[in-house]
């Protein structure tokens, strides 16, 4: 029974300490940016989501 | 031993026991992360770097810990949290690494916790008992090959059908079956089609 206890208590402890480090991980904040908005104006797809923006006017 | 054991290992569980098509294990990935070939793609890098090391991980914890001790009963709540671990670390590694990818797996990445093939892997790995076939050093081997076969079989048919599914969307599709019908109904002549290769090994 101990060791069971030891082992889920260290697989427990494994678990939060990597979800806090990965929490504590800045989001890359411009992961959307991938797109060159300057070569947009030449693109006729308007279900693109940049040339719906663009169309709105955003 | 001999290195026909891995091929054959890799080959098995790649083709004939493909973890999504002819066992359903990671179906919701499968379904959810295949609408553009290049994120299948990543999810399918994922998932292989996820499973090959979850997989020998827990087959490590599984003899070297759980079976001296005989507790081998907490072998998937134990497999559950290493898994929910590695995959904390992968998420740290994308997030730095490749910011495109880190969006395009989205809600997917965190996903590959409950990606039950990933565990489904794992436990099969102990189950077959290539410990007491080649020994626990010798079966570390057998089981990564096949956790990697797994992995592969996982990452052909999920950039497949995300291949098939871009077509599609030009496609002229009755209404009805437009999006997921289509979908599951290709899904499933795939899995006649991986069905014929029963028997090759």
């Amino acid at each position: 029974m101990v060791p069971a206890i030891a082992v889920t208590t260290f697989v427990v402890i494994l678990f939060f300490a990597t979800y806090i480090l990965n929490k504590r991980t800045p989001e890359p904040l411009e992961a959307a940016e991938i797109v060159d908005r300057e070569t947009c104006t030449a693109c006729k797809n308007y279900n693109c989501r940049y040339k719906i923006e663009e169309t709105r006017g955003d | 031993m001999s290195p026909t054991v891995f091929f054959v290992a890799i080959i098995s569980a790649m083709l004939i026991n493909n973890v999504v098509l002819l066992r359903f294990l990671g179906v919701c990935p499968f379904l959810g992360v295949s609408k553009r070939s290049e994120t299948a793609l990543g999810m399918g890098g994922a998932v292989t770097f996820v499973m090959v090391v979850g997989s020998v991980l827990t087959y490590l914890i599984y003899y070297y810990v759980l079976e001296p001790f005989d507790i081998t009963y907490i072998s998937t709540i134990a497999f559950i949290l290493v898994i929910a671990s590695l995959v904390q670390l992968v998420e740290m590694f994308i997030k730095k690494v490749s910011k495109k990818l880190y969006k395009a797996l989205g809600i997917y990445l965190p996903l590959i916790v409950t990606n039950c093939a990933i565990l489904g892997v794992a436990e099969t790995n102990v189950r077959e008992g290539y410990a007491e076939e080649f020994g626990i050093m010798s079966g570390l081997g057998v089981a990564a090959a096949s956790a990697f076969g797994a992995a592969l079989g996982f990452t052909l048919v999920i950039f497949a059908f995300s291949s098939i599914r871009e077509r599609l969307d030009a496609a002229e599709v009755p209404n009805a079956w437009k999006g997921i019908p289509i979908s599951l109904i290709v899904a499933g002549i795939m899995a006649l089609a991986f069905l014929g290769l029963e028997g090759i090994v």
